[in-house]
């Protein structure tokens, strides 16, 4: 009895040329059932307390979820595609499942931040695959959703000066860009209003250099000289991040996926740490690729999960209308992981 | 002469059974006992909220239904022990030596005592060193949570974890019936015997024991409630005492009742009904990835691994799941001294999950709340870390070891 059970959980069935356990079959239904009934507990709460908002939570919040799991199976089939391990691969399909600040994001807070986090993975899986088109058409898609895929940007431009993307692709990124612009601008659609209303949530809190981001303005103040600090600050990063791109690019290293995957953590942390007007949900790029990183080298696992706390720390600041622990602590941990990651990246000759 | 006949007896070995004792050891021994006992007698008088709160009502009830076994007959408003602490609860009432609170923390001491047997058992088992034993054992009697947990609270969390102690003491030794019968035993005390409960079937997993001896759980669980059944008590009601427990609406007001936990960092006041949910589905999660990696994993279960595997698993429950009470973490308070007496680089885990877990009973205790929770909090998720890169090394270690011995 006792040893039949045990084969049972480690027997592998063949589905086509694909051969998967039990176990690993459990592991699946048990994460898809929790991230689910993880969801479920927290739908009703509501974040903005807007009407036109409210008429549309709920399929936000809907739609939110489907792609929540369609960004697991895509993180999932980029490990796989890394490590070509079926036990990372798993194991990031429910990771990411249930990530605190994925499932928060859409099932609590009501926002669609997981449509930008879809097209940028599966840009970056694209470019992995060396399917390049359409890898900055993905990319460019992602742009036109959310601003904080540009904390992406200095990687595609590291990959031109690689000779693994053509100048031409990176057209797609202005076109773009420029499209939303003009979207804004002309188009009425109800999911602008809603984006609208959704940008009204800062209009209490006035204007800050960091809205519960961990950030480098946590050190200094979020409230102090923002309008200076705003225009300083913005040059600030891109100086710094053309600075290293420029160090990169003459930095002898391998363009292989570990470093791929390790520059894209590096810049999603580093650009909202120096970067003013950051919010809460300005890590959860850098999440999902910490993730990636973790399954990668899993002796900088612990990163993973640390960011993550820490970025679910700060969207707890903003449902409770502030942190437990100053907030200063949380970007002193943050510049530790940013720095860690840094190491790597200065190591990381070829 | 004398100088060396006093040195000559001091560096003696005595033979006992099949163990041989220097006298250095009986006597840091004899010491250590002394000095656990005078510990414990110097906090006799220390009456805490829920000795007022709870036990004295609990055991005013029990001796106006008559005391003994006809006490348990008691209708209470609201109690949330099983039978067999409820047992001894109900002798002590009509006890006609010292007074309810005395005889609670010294039915608590006594599991203090075995706990620490428990303990030293083990260590001798692992190490064939006597004075690492005696060290061992004494650690325990001077930890601070155990003495403040009975001797001081007059709680009795020690006995489940002492009988959880034994249980894995049998189970190393091989004699794994025994072993799961002291696990029944733990059960049928706490339910929090039950954080322990991924490690035994990892244990399984890896035949170290057998599916059938898990029927020792519900069979000692209903042995324990057949004294209230007896006494008039309703059956079914004597068997759902945990899913009433489990359903934490008694704790409901916080997310962590003062351990220092993941919601000391996100706010312990906030969604207080939803977190909990949420919290429930995310630690069952975090145990299916940790069950599914440590099952499909192949290595070589050892005595020590499966402390350190078993301290894990309640480090991750206890840091994940709301509504835990700055008590739950006694197990990995005992745990953590067996761990380290067995590899003593990992001295300084004892040392930090004790100081984190006594904050949690010094805001309770003394109303004092000098380093905020969260500070602790931080210090245990990094001990979490710790351990799992450790399980991971040792894991992975092993593996390699008996790849490379075929």
């Amino acid at each position: 009895m006792d040893q039949w059970l045990r084969n049972l959980l480690l027997k592998k069935i063949k589905i086509k040329s694909c051969e998967i356990g039990i176990l690993d079959i459990l592991l699946v239904c048990g994460t898809t059932a929790a991230g689910i009934l993880l969801r479920t507990t927290v739908m009703e709460t509501t974040s903005i307390a807007h009407d036109v908002y409210m008429e549309y939570m709920l399929a936000i919040k809907v739609v939110s979820f489907v792609l929540e799991a369609l960004l697991a199976v895509v993180m999932s089939a980029f490990t796989w595609q890394l490590t070509k391990n079926k036990t990372k691969t798993l194991c990031c399909y429910g990771l990411v499942f249930l990530l605190p600040t994925v499932a928060a994001n859409g099932a609590m807070f009501g926002r669609g931040d997981v449509i930008y986090l879809v097209f940028a993975m599966c840009s970056l899986l694209c470019l992995v695959k060396e399917k390049r088109h359409t890898a900055l058409i993905l990319y460019a898609l992602s742009v036109v959703c959310s601003n904080y895929a540009f904390f992406l940007l200095p990687v595609y431009i590291l990959w031109f000066f690689k000779g693994k993307i053509k100048l031409l692709y990176l057209l797609w990124i202005p076109i773009g860009y420029t499209l939303k612009q003009i979207l804004l601008q002309t188009v009425s659609l109800p999911i602008l209003q809603v984006l609208a209303m959704q940008k009204d949530v800062r209009k209490d809190e006035g204007f800050l250099l960091s809205y519960h981001c961990p950030n480098v303005y946590q050190f200094i103040g979020a409230d102090k000289f923002p309008i200076e600090y705003t225009q300083a600050g913005t040059v600030f990063t891109i100086g710094l991040v053309l600075m290293i791109c420029i160090y990169l690019m003459k930095k002898n290293y391998e363009a292989d996926h570990g470093n791929f995957i390790l520059f894209s953590v590096f810049f999603c942390l580093f650009v909202p740490f120096f970067m003013p007007g950051m919010d809460e949900r300005s890590l959860l790029l850098a999440e999902m690729l910490m993730v990636l990183y973790a399954m990668m080298y899993i002796r900088r696992f612990y990163l993973a999960i640390i960011l993550s706390i820490v970025s679910y720390a700060a969207y707890s600041a903003f449902f409770r209308g502030g942190a437990v622990m100053p907030f200063s602590f949380f970007a002193f941990v943050l510049l530790g992981i940013i720095a860690l990651i840094g190491y790597d990246l200065m190591v990381s000759e070829k | 002469m004398i100088d060396q006949l006093v040195r000559d007896f001091f560096y003696k070995k005595i033979k006992l059974g099949n163990v041989v004792i220097a006298v250095t050891d009986i006597l840091l021994f004899a010491l250590l006992t002394a000095g656990a006992l005078y510990m414990r007698y110097a906090l006799r008088n220390v009456v805490a909220g829920d000795y007022k709160v709870f036990f004295e009502p609990w055991v005013a009830t029990l001796r106006e239904a008559g005391g003994g076994f006809a006490g348990l007959a008691a209708e209470f408003e609201y109690v949330d022990y099983t039978t067999p602490y409820l047992t001894i609860l109900s002798f002590i009432s009509i006890s006609p030596f010292l007074n309810t609170l005395l005889l609670m923390k010294i039915v608590s001491i006594g599991f203090d005592f075995v706990a620490a047997i428990g303990v030293l058992c083990f260590v001798y088992h692992e190490k064939k060193s006597t004075t690492a034993a005696v060290l061992a054992y004494g650690a325990l009697l001077f930890a601070p949570t155990v003495v403040a947990n009975g001797a001081m609270w007059a709680q009795c969390d020690i006995i489940f974890t002492s009988f959880v102690i034994l249980s894995l003491l049998f189970i190393a030794r091989n004699k794994t019936t025994t072993g799961m019968i002291f696990y029944g035993v733990a059960f049928a005390f706490k339910l929090q015997t039950l954080f322990i409960a991924p490690l035994y079937v990892i244990l399984w997993v890896k035949k170290k024991i057998k599916i059938q001896q898990f029927l020792w759980l519900p069979i000692v669980y209903f042995i324990g409630v057949i004294p209230s059944w007896i006494a008039g008590k309703n059956l079914w009601e004597l068997l759902t005492v945990y899913l009433f427990q489990a359903n934490g609406e008694m704790d409901i007001y916080a997310l962590s009742h003062k351990f220092p936990n993941i919601y000391q960092i996100i706010g312990t006041d906030v969604f207080l009904r939803e977190y909990a949910d949420a919290g429930i589905w995310l630690t069952l999660a975090a145990l299916m990835f940790l069950l599914y990696y440590f099952a499909k994993k192949e290595y070589n279960m050892t005595n020590v691994l499966m402390v350190e595997m078993g301290m894990f698993f309640v480090m991750v429950i206890v840091y994940f799941l709301p509504h835990m009470h700055e008590r739950y973490a006694i197990l990995v308070d005992v745990l953590a001294i067996v761990f380290a007496f067995c590899r003593p680089k990992k001295l300084y885990v004892p040392v930090l999950v004790l100081v984190s877990s006594f904050a949690g009973y010094t805001v309770y205790l003394a109303q004092n709340n000098v380093v905020p929770l969260y500070v602790y909090a931080w210090i245990w998720l990094l001990l979490i870390l710790d351990i799992a890169s450790d399980i991971y090394r040792q894991i992975n270690q092993n593996y390699k070891t008996a790849e490379i011995t075929c």
